[in-house]
């Protein structure tokens, strides 16, 4: 009785795949312009060989593929078809993987293609119109492989425009840290071309920022320009205490504190004989106020 | 304190099944996150071959082959069919395109839950219920009262013991779907 159970869903499951392939052995929908082919299996596939490209070229005439769009129209594409006499036509293009011609090709080569096509990307590419390939003056393969559209081996900053190249935040985001939040220019005054992360300075060459000091940037760098300072731009310094604490040094020029004072301790002064010159200039500078006023 | 035969051996039943599909599941989702997808088309391969190299069992109990211990013979059935079935679900996937496959899919379950049954269910069961009424005769009690005692426990056993009937054909027709399933792979290679 078994084996009656066995032979009789057997012979039920061959009618299925017999009347209905697509349904029961079709491992994925066809593409859109294979539809009117999806119940005759054997309109591409010879049993037990595979895809000949005989079956293929019965429709698609290799001399025109890719010069009409399935509706008919016609497009501009390369006709590199006509070149491949020797390849699979399998060896680049797949099916059963959705109705987007698109996802049909699985494993196209540049290598196919003369070379004349390999040197003219944008036959087959566009170029896209994003903030970053606008701006370069540079040929495609500079940064593009013919491995992998993504594979950027070799950008450099020397391909970007020159009148761009100041403009960082075309490509880079400005990080929004403590740091950077307030800056939104100049960013070569710290980085440099070579490599984003690698900041060339170093505060404390200039002025050491201590727990006093621990603020923002833009409280002593004001309107963005962090080539100059102040150290009047917090309640602690004013200009009438500097002077008077200084005032019985000699020392009347406290425009620019970073040259004599290299952190908030101010015993912890440059060398003295910058000081001295300082100071001397600064005694120069009162004798020709006094000359002027004579 | 003796434990009802569903308890005892339901539950191991069940951890081996859901152990399996979990395994299978794990597998899967790490060859997706490796974007290894293609490592499991092939392991339709070496679970194919563990498959039917469980079937060496089935050549020796019908002495087809005449070397090899039952016993071992046996547990090397078990598991060979189990590890190559995890194998055989990573190749399945989780996509819903052609129905044979899916078919034979089912069915492999399905064998595998009978195997399963066989393993646990049958053996250990009859097995627990022969104890259980030796127990308690020896404890004094009549024949009625240990066939009152031990009622749900020989309804069990015998709705299992009918386990015998199905799982050869339901492996046959598994076989068959699955060579149905090679055979139009191969007849339309690519």
């Amino acid at each position: 009785m078994n084996k009656v159970y066995v032979i009789v869903v057997t012979i039920i499951v061959l009618g299925l795949m017999y009347s209905y392939p697509h349904i029961m052995l079709n491992p994925g929908e066809l593409v859109n312009g294979h539809q009117n082919v999806k119940t005759d299996c054997f309109a591409c596939h010879k049993p037990f060989w595979g895809i000949s490209n005989e079956k293929c070229i019965s429709c698609h005439i290799v001399s025109e593929i890719g010069s009409k769009r399935i509706d008919g129209t016609n497009t501009k594409k390369i006709l590199f078809h006509k070149s491949l006499t020797t390849q699979e036509c399998s060896s680049c293009h797949a099916d059963h993987v959705g109705t987007n011609p698109l996802n049909s090709i699985s494993k196209f080569s540049h290598e196919l293609v003369s070379d004349d096509i390999i040197n003219n990307c944008n036959s087959c590419h566009v170029t896209p119109v994003d903030n970053k390939h606008t701006k370069y003056k540079t040929e495609c393969k500079s940064c593009h492989t013919t491995k992998k559209w993504n594979d950027i081996n070799a950008f450099k900053h020397e391909f970007i425009l020159e009148n761009e190249l100041q403009n960082c935040n075309t490509c880079h985001n400005n990080p929004g840290d403590e740091v950077h939040s307030g800056i939104a220019e100049n960013c070569n005054a710290c980085h440099s071309t070579i490599k984003w992360k690698t900041s060339t300075f170093d505060h404390s060459t200039k002025f050491i920022l201590d727990s006093d000091h621990n603020t923002k940037c833009i409280t002593c760098h004001t309107n963005n320009n962090y080539k100059t300072y102040t150290c009047y731009g917090c309640h602690e310094h004013t200009v009438g205490n500097i002077l008077s604490e200084h005032n019985e040094e000699g020392i009347n020029n406290i425009d620019n504190c970073v040259s004599c004072h290299k952190s908030a301790n101010e015993k912890d002064m440059k060398d003295e004989n910058n000081n001295k010159n300082k100071n001397e200039n600064n005694r120069n500078d009162d004798e020709d106020d006094e000359d002027d006023d004579d | 304190m003796h434990k009802s035969v569903a308890f005892k051996y339901i539950l191991p039943f069940v951890q081996w099944f859901g152990l399996m599909v979990v395994i299978a599941i794990f597998i899967d989702y790490i060859l997706h996150r490796l974007d290894l997808l293609s490592i499991g088309y092939w392991l339709s391969y070496p679970g194919t071959i563990l498959i039917i190299l469980s079937f060496i069992y089935s050549l020796r109990k019908r002495k087809i082959i005449e070397r090899g211990s039952p016993k071992k013979l046996l547990a090397m059935h078990e598991y060979l069919a189990w590890a190559g079935s995890i194998l055989i679900l990573v190749h399945a996937g989780i996509h819903f395109n052609a129905i044979l496959p899916w078919l034979g899919i089912i069915m492999m379950l399905v064998t595998v839950g009978s195997g399963l049954t066989g393993k646990y269910l049958l053996k250990k069961s009859t097995e627990t219920l022969k104890a259980k009424k030796k127990s308690l005769k020896d404890g004094g009690l009549s024949d009625e009262e240990t066939a009152k005692q031990l009622f749900f426990d020989s309804v069990t056993v015998d709705l299992m013991k009918k386990w015998r009937i199905v799982h050869i054909p339901i492996t046959i027709l598994f076989t068959i779907l699955a060579l149905l399933h090679i055979i139009t792979i191969i007849m339309f290679i690519r």
